[in-house]
């Protein structure tokens, strides 16, 4: 099979960036498409691992709807796939060695073994998956995936959990992550999700983990480039400050060491990569500016699976005359837009836990506002219900933080700002 | 550094929206590199039956002076028509020009803004017009672009 060919398209912010004596924000946006005859992946047998919390946190209905849950996995994968399932706690425990779905037999009565006690060590967990599925004969011909599932925090080990993943990426394995109720730590999960690419899903009510798994085993059988990475060198004048991934949400994609997993690149549909440029005070007789020298590889060691490296370099020119028109491009536009709501969600939360509530109050009160101006009632509702609550307790309520977060963060990909009507925003009373 | 013209936070150079409120710092950018503003608010006082107009600017601070502050900061000083007895707050609200008309702004008044009888949040841009009461504390005024 001819190897496809990844596609990509650069919008900058604005034709020209204006020289100032102090510094300045620069948007860019990347377009990346996969191109090529299908069936790249899709062909290709998955290798999943499932990592579960089985702390005493997880007793009672977590642990059997897991369970429950677990069981029926293998009807929803294809037959060249491999499953393994492992549990932590204090330590880590393989339930399911890698077994291919065709030659399980009895699952039920491994599963059945799971116990719910103990502490939360992840690392013990994720250490365990990841050797399962390296070890599984077919890893070289498969693509591996972990799927974490948990509902607490783990302390002292997230730098070992971080560099495991790392090396885990480098393997070509990728990591999704289930968040259960209330506790468990989002920020952590997110960036260690990052890391590989991958994404995490919040589940606040655990009857909906069927819907959840089904819908991450589908994601992991995408047609698709797998694990798609952008390594860059910057000028040294400019930081990269964030990158975006624009998909059907938001996502903040951890940057290390000038390099960023950007994940499965889908055929058929696109991703887009919103980059924010801090650009220090210019006083130069240059043309133009550097921003980013890159080029996009896919960390897959399987030779059958790479790709070739793409380069990427991104340039604008330098002004010292703004201009009327095309100041910002309205794709740029729509999409910082799209990112906005979540960025102030996460500002809000920030100032809450260091206790400046009134402050964070605030920002939320602005975001209920702005959700109101687009359409959304609802949850505009439900911060200001939050901000009541905040107003008594001084903190946020158990599930008020990450249904807001979570919320917003989908919600801002789907919004679609109207230009239009941007210099007369219609705010709705209260 | 850009200042939010809804909720005056400051943002760096290139900022498309603010990140405290959400708002469209765009406008600032274009205003910047338009002509000077020539149209005219009239701001009708319905308690004491006066009419003052406000002009050349894009933005008009409405509030009561004391001694103690300078007066210069104030478009619309609301200190001769007893504003401190309607409860009206040193900056209590700004008004804005816009391409389409009028917005008001609340500055964090102590006796908050309503219009039409609603209470607005502070640092939220509402969009008025001539046939909006608008209430600052207990001052009832009401605004409109001169013909």
């Amino acid at each position: 099979m001819e190897k496809p060919k990844l596609k990509y398209s650069i919008s900058y912010g604005s034709d020209e960036l204006l020289i100032m004596n102090e510094p300045q924000i620069y948007y860019a946006l990347i377009t990346l498409s996969a191109e090529g005859e299908k069936g790249y992946s899709s062909k290709i047998p998955k290798s999943l691992c499932f990592v579960v919390d089985a702390s005493t946190s997880m007793q009672g209905d977590p642990i059997d709807i897991v369970k429950q849950s677990l069981s029926r996995i293998p009807k929803i994968l294809d037959d060249q796939d491999t499953l393994s399932i492992v549990t932590f706690n204090d330590r880590a425990e393989t339930i399911f060695r890698p077994t291919k779905v065709d030659k399980i037999q009895s699952i039920s009565r491994h599963i059945a073994k799971i116990r719910a006690v103990g502490g939360t060590e992840m690392y013990q967990g994720l250490k365990r998956g990841y050797i399962q599925l390296v070890r599984t004969k077919t890893f070289r011909q498969s693509l591996s995936t972990i799927i974490l599932l948990t509902d607490g925090q783990t302390y002292g080990d997230e730098d070992m959990c971080f560099r495991l993943i790392k090396n885990a990426r480098s393997d070509g394995i990728n990591i999704f992550g289930v968040g259960i109720g209330n506790e468990w730590n989002d920020e952590f999960i997110d960036e260690l999700v990052g890391y590989a690419g991958g994404t995490s899903a919040y589940l606040s009510d655990i009857y909906k983990l069927p819907i959840v798994l089904s819908n991450l085993i589908k994601m992991a059988h995408i047609d698709s480039i797998p694990q798609v990475t952008m390594r860059f060198d910057t000028n040294s004048r400019v930081t990269l400050s964030n990158i975006f991934r624009l998909e059907r949400e938001v996502s903040l994609l951890p940057i290390d060491n000038n390099q960023v997993c950007i994940g499965a690149i889908p055929f058929g549909s696109k991703i887009q990569l919103l980059l924010e440029f801090h650009i220090p005070s210019l006083n130069t007789d240059e043309e133009e500016v550097c921003l980013l020298n890159g080029k996009f590889i896919n960390n897959s060691y399987k030779e059958h699976l790479k790709i070739q490296s793409y380069s990427i370099n991104m340039k604008v020119p330098l002004t010292s005359t703004p201009k009327k028109n095309g100041i910002v491009s309205s794709e740029i536009m729509q999409s910082v837009f799209s990112i906005s709501l979540y960025r102030m969600q996460e500002a809000a939360r920030n100032e809450i836990r260091k206790g400046e509530i009134n402050k964070g109050i605030r920002m939320l009160r602005n975001l209920a506002n702005q959700l109101n101006v687009q359409g959304k009632p609802a949850l505009a509702s439900r911060i200001i219900e939050e901000v009541l609550f905040i107003e008594n307790t001084q903190g946020y309520s158990t599930s008020g933080e990450k249904q807001i977060k979570y919320a917003t963060r989908i919600l801002s990909a789907e919004t679609q700002v109207d230009l239009s009507n941007m210099k007369t925003k219609k705010v709705k009373l209260k | 550094m850009i200042i939010c013209p809804s909720c005056k936070h400051e943002e760096l150079e290139g900022r498309i929206f603010c990140s405290n409120c959400g708002a469209s710092l765009m406008q600032r950018v274009q205003t910047a590199i338009e002509e000077t503003e020539t149209r005219v608010i009239i701001v009708e006082l319905l308690d004491v039956n006066r009419s003052v107009k406000l002009s050349g600017k894009e933005k008009f601070v409405l509030g009561r002076s004391v001694p103690s502050q300078p007066e210069s900061v104030l478009d619309l000083d609301f200190r001769q028509y007893n504003g401190f007895e309607y409860g009206v707050s040193r900056k209590h609200a700004m008004l804005r020009l816009i391409d389409q008309g009028i917005q008001l702004i609340d500055l964090n008044s102590s006796n908050r803004t309503y219009i039409d009888g609603e209470e607005i949040y502070p640092w939220n841009e509402y969009d008025v017009d001539g046939n909006s009461v608008i209430r600052l504390g207990k001052l009832r005024i009401r605004v409109s672009l001169e013909d």
